[in-house]
């Protein structure tokens, strides 16, 4: 009679903790799938733009209404500059990049200026009140921001007539493949350095 | 011992019930609030609830409501220039999307990837909640489960044998 019972009471006892290592195996499967998912849609290019390698292509909408991509822009030396209207330093160097932009406009290079986290009537007044010329667009949806891991504006990257991210000159003397700070006299990259490195690229590239 | 089963176990589903009534109380009293603004009220207001459930493209931890930045005060005006040429708030909230991404949104869309933000702590607190209660379950019966069968197992000629040789140890 003690065996009988014995033998009632264990086989549930015996059965519990199967059924216990089971759920905890389902629940780490859940978790481990779970972050499969969410690296998966995480997943997102680990780097910016690199010297030498090629420049994150995107294609935007300008200010105009024009189709602006980066990639139709082979063959020619491509200036990339991120702004605000908000931004005071880009104020600071707007002038010296529209006069640049002409100097250049007839010898393969191309300004294009990106606009970050704007509002369209501001950027338009800002676009007017330093009456720059190259093709502006706005980064709808913060896209090519992220292509170029922005930090803040202005940031400025030249690409290459193939399309590859040129070396620009740091702070510290080492070649960086954007520039973070304002193109103004007195910065590594100022604005008589650009005048000779555009200069240098349409050399290479002709 | 069955019969005590049912009532060992209602406490512990009783307080998850509560703790699942207070959590589901405390969602529904925070949506109302930010849902109910929108509709009523001057385009001001319309305007601030908007902003509220907007985040600064720029800085992190602000909405667009309390951020300081000339940017947000633009945005803010943009809002109120939507509202009163009869856009609808959604409408609003949609374009925002569309010109500074997804993580202008104080609290992510309910579809796709983001509807994961919105289930798991529903999922983790039921998982858990299965978890706490296979675990009361399983515990409560152990305390009177050994008080009923250690006490019969000391019948009353063993229990005075060990009754006489403790006092005889203590007399010593």
């Amino acid at each position: 009679m003690t065996d009988l019972s014995a033998g009632d009471g264990s086989a549930p006892a015996r059965a519990r903790p199967r059924a216990g290592g089971l759920a905890v195996l389902a629940a780490l499967g859940a978790v481990l799938g779970l972050l499969v998912v969410i690296g998966l849609a995480l997943r997102r290019p680990a780097t910016g733009p690199e010297i030498g390698q090629p420049a994150p292509d995107f294609s935007l909408v300008t200010f105009d209404g024009e189709p602006l991509a980066l990639g139709a822009q082979r063959g020619k030396v491509v200036v990339v500059n991120f702004w605000a209207s908000w931004c005071q330093p880009c104020a600071a160097e707007a002038a010296d990049l529209e006069a640049i932009w002409r100097e250049f406009e007839g010898r393969g290079v191309v300004f294009v200026g990106v606009n970050y986290v704007d509002t369209r009537p501001a950027a338009l007044a800002y676009l007017e009140a330093h009456a720059i010329t190259y093709p502006n667009a706005p980064d709808r949806g913060d896209r090519v921001a992220r292509a170029y891991r922005l930090t803040g504006v202005p940031e400025t990257v030249v690409v290459d007539a193939e399309g590859r991210v040129v070396g620009l000159p740091g702070p510290d003397g080492v070649p960086v493949a954007k520039v973070a700070a304002p193109i103004v006299a007195g910065s590594p990259l100022g604005p008589d350095e650009l005048r000779g490195l555009l200069d240098r690229l349409v050399a290479d590239a002709g | 011992m069955s019969a005590a089963r049912p009532a060992g176990r209602s406490p512990a589903s009783a307080a998850f019930l509560g703790l699942a009534l207070a959590l589901a109380a405390a969602l529904a009293g925070g949506r109302p609030a930010a849902a109910q603004a929108p509709s009523p009220g001057t385009p001001d207001t319309r305007a601030e609830a908007i902003a509220r459930e907007l985040n600064c493209p720029v800085c992190q931890g602000y909405d667009l409501l309390e951020c300081p930045l000339e940017v947000c005060a633009q945005m803010r005006d943009v809002i109120r220039q939507r509202l009163a040429a009869g856009e609808d708030p959604e409408a609003i909230k949609a374009a925002f999307v569309a010109d500074y991404g997804p993580q202008v949104l104080n609290a992510p869309p309910p579809r796709g990837f983001f509807l994961l933000a919105w289930l798991l702590p529903i999922v983790a607190l039921a998982i858990g909640g299965v978890f706490a209660l296979t675990f009361l379950a399983r515990a409560r019966p152990v305390g009177p489960a050994l008080a009923e069968s250690a006490a019969p197992s000391a019948d009353p000629a063993t229990a005075e044998r060990l009754e006489e040789l403790l006092s005889a140890r203590d007399d010593r």
